[in-house]
């Protein structure tokens, strides 16, 4: 239950800036430039502006709808126990209608300036993460990650249709990366702060299935995900320097998830070291690898030229 | 001896204090909107190729046929 404290002063503007979760909104932020940008058709950059602005105003209204939604689990674990809901600083019904009005006028901007497929593929975007895996998998399934993670796949998607107008190959393999990079991401996670989600009863695959089937999954994943990151380049979408950087940082990828893949738990005195480290490359990797695309795009278009 | 522990600010003026700078945040949104919205208008009028949003897909692709970059 959320703190039954009096609600003696209104939530200040920080506390509705802070409900957009500003951390994961980066990511989402550059990963749709990335696409937008390594787009084979160019954009006005008032046009591209307004449709960043558009993804990370719909990423904002999901996280607060997320927010609101899981207030009552976020006040029983210590990570998230500051947030404004659960630490009573806002009202429950304030967070609700903030999501909505962020998510609506998102959409309706998307589709007003840039078109009605990225503002459709962006209400998608938004029903899956604050729908689907807020609400329906989160709490029922210890898959939830799996198939929530195609929520955080959406933008470079969206950076992309918003650029050309329609869907290839292309952008659904930045789908697909996002996707399958998502489980190894958040279990190295999960592995370390398991204890917070048992506390609340979400089935976290360390939760449900076990310590050993997480880190044999979480090595399986990346594995995966190694021949999805080089088939950019093998299709003819992008170049050598997007090949080059997509083999070598999946190869640093594959190289830190065996020491968490292939033991089976992690001892005292390690302090799960190896699965920070993942969790931490995890993050440089996705920047880095859609770096290294749009640098590769650029390269085509400009530095071969000179 | 005071107690620095404890917060000594009128709840009131507090209140007001928060109200305001909700006020300025929003009307800085509401600035912000309406620049943007001049601009997309502005770049709309200058470039009546560009895709409507009812153009669809074909229109899209049509339009920016002169600028694509394919590998």
């Amino acid at each position: 239950m959320l703190p039954a404290q009096a609600q003696l002063q209104p939530a200040d503007w920080r506390d509705f800036y802070a409900l957009t979760k500003p951390r994961v909104m980066s990511l989402v932020i550059f990963t749709g430039l990335c696409g937008l940008l390594a787009a084979p058709q160019t954009i006005d950059p008032v046009l591209g502006f307004t449709a960043i602005f558009c993804i990370a105003l719909a990423a904002g209204g999901a996280a607060a709808l997320n927010q609101w939604w899981e207030a009552d689990l976020d006040a029983g674990m210590k990570r998230t126990r500051a947030r404004p809901l659960p630490a009573g600083r806002m009202e429950r019904h304030s967070a609700r209608d903030f999501g909505v009005a962020l998510s609506v006028t998102a959409v309706l901007v998307m589709a007003l300036a840039i078109g009605w497929l990225a503002a459709a593929i962006l209400v998608v975007s938004i029903l899956y993460y604050a729908v689907v895996y807020t609400i329906w998998l989160k709490p029922r399934t210890p898959q939830n990650i799996v198939i929530g993670g195609g929520a955080g796949a959406f933008p470079p998607l969206i950076g992309w249709v918003a650029a050309t107008g329609h869907v290839t190959l292309m952008p659904v393999l930045l789908f697909a990366i996002i996707f399958l990079w998502t489980p190894p991401h958040f279990w190295a996670l999960a592995l370390f702060v398991q204890s917070d989600y048992a506390k609340v009863g979400i089935p976290m695959m360390p939760v449900v299935a076990g310590e050993p089937a997480t880190r044999r999954q979480i090595l399986a994943y990346t594995l995966v995900l190694l021949p999805v990151t080089l088939a950019p380049w093998w299709i003819g979408g992008a170049g050598a320097i997007y090949g080059v950087a997509a083999l070598l940082l999946s190869l640093g990828f594959v190289g830190l998830a065996l020491p968490v893949g292939l033991r089976r738990r992690a001892t005292p005195e390690d302090a799960m070291r190896p699965e920070r480290r993942l969790f931490s490359f995890s993050i440089l990797y996705l920047f880095l690898l859609f770096a290294a695309l749009v640098a590769d795009h650029w390269w085509t278009l400009f530095g071969a030229r000179t | 001896m005071s107690e620095p522990w404890r917060d000594t600010r009128d709840p009131m003026a507090e209140r007001q204090r928060i109200i305001r700078h909700r006020n300025l945040a929003l009307a800085l949104v509401l600035v912000f909107f309406v620049v943007m919205f001049f601009a997309i208008t502005v770049v709309k009028m200058r470039n009546p190729h560009l895709p409507s949003p009812r153009a669809g897909t074909a229109a899209a692709a049509s339009a920016s046929e002169g600028t694509s970059h394919g590998r």
